[in-house]
């Protein structure tokens, strides 16, 4: 794929993602996409399963923003690094609701090809996200 | 800066984590460079504080171990990601050692200018490694 390609094709996730519209965003993943994922606790496979990993993010957050800094692309291998924010105010992860705020910088390393992802790896903190919002307590051991 | 010399900048890098030599590592930095760390709790600038955000991993890690599975180059930034191990038996952020081991997988985010990093912003799951070694300690409210 070119760079202008690739950085449509980005443009299109991003609004996709604006729009909350699960099908456009699993439909730009190859249907044996793999995803590692530290909300899945490991990694899925397919875009049914990448989509409940989107869908537990948005119905956890309705209030979800990615902040995108300019995206680093090097043949068929993309970094896109967000900013993410958000209010606890849907219940993440099939838990209560906590009305908490969080704000984390997640990368995520992409492989396409023939205008699909072919591979996805959010990295993140996770755990201090969960703290964030009131999931996890943490003290000093 | 081409190709080929930043491959080389991050072959030192590599080299200089494989000797867990901070000195050598922050050499590879400009005088002015910005490391947004959570180690050093935000924002760091110079050698000298980067050294000792090198320096705390290695300390407190005596067997740290840092192999990297993928380099990203886009003009002059660059994305790495790492797989990093170790075990806390010199104890991290000036805590006592607590004997337990942690690994995680780390990206890397670099601005390059003249042979030298001058931006760097490692993400990964902090809090989750501070719980792996057990200097946090969570539990679900």
């Amino acid at each position: 794929m070119s760079r202008d390609e690739i950085v449509r094709m980005f443009a299109l996730r991003h609004d996709a993602i604006n729009r909350r519209d699960l099908d456009f965003i699993v439909s730009q993943h190859a249907t044996d996409c793999e995803q590692i994922s530290p909300l899945a606790g490991g990694t899925v496979k397919g875009r049914e399963a990448i989509g409940k990993l989107y869908g537990t993010w948005f119905k956890g957050f309705p209030d979800a923003v990615w902040a995108y800094e300019e995206l680093l692309i090097d043949g068929d291998r993309i970094t896109e690094m967000t900013t993410q924010s958000g209010t606890d105010t849907g219940g993440f992860m099939g838990l209560p609701p906590t009305g908490k705020p969080f704000r984390v910088p997640v990368v995520w390393l992409f492989t396409v090809n023939n205008q699909q992802f072919t591979h996805a790896r959010p990295i993140y903190d996770f755990t201090g996200l969960l703290v964030q919002i009131g999931l996890l307590k943490a003290k000093p051991a | 800066m081409t190709r080929e010399e930043i491959v080389s900048l991050f072959a030192r890098c590599q080299d200089a984590m494989e000797r867990r030599d901070a000195a050598a590592m922050a050499a590879q930095h400009a005088g002015t460079c910005v490391m947004e760390s959570p180690t050093a709790g935000g924002s760091v600038t110079g050698r000298s504080a980067i050294a000792q955000v090198y320096e705390s991993w290695f300390r407190g890690f005596p067997d740290l171990v840092a192999t990297t599975d993928e380099l990203l180059i886009d003009g002059d930034r660059v994305a790495q990601l790492w797989t990093v191990s170790g075990t806390d038996t010199g104890g991290f952020l000036g805590l006592p050692p607590t004997g337990k081991p942690f690994k995680i997988p780390l990206l890397w985010l670099c601005t390059v200018q003249e042979n030298l990093i001058t931006h760097s912003h490692p993400i990964y799951d902090f809090t989750g490694m501070l719980v792996q070694i057990g200097v946090l300690k969570t539990k679900r409210v």
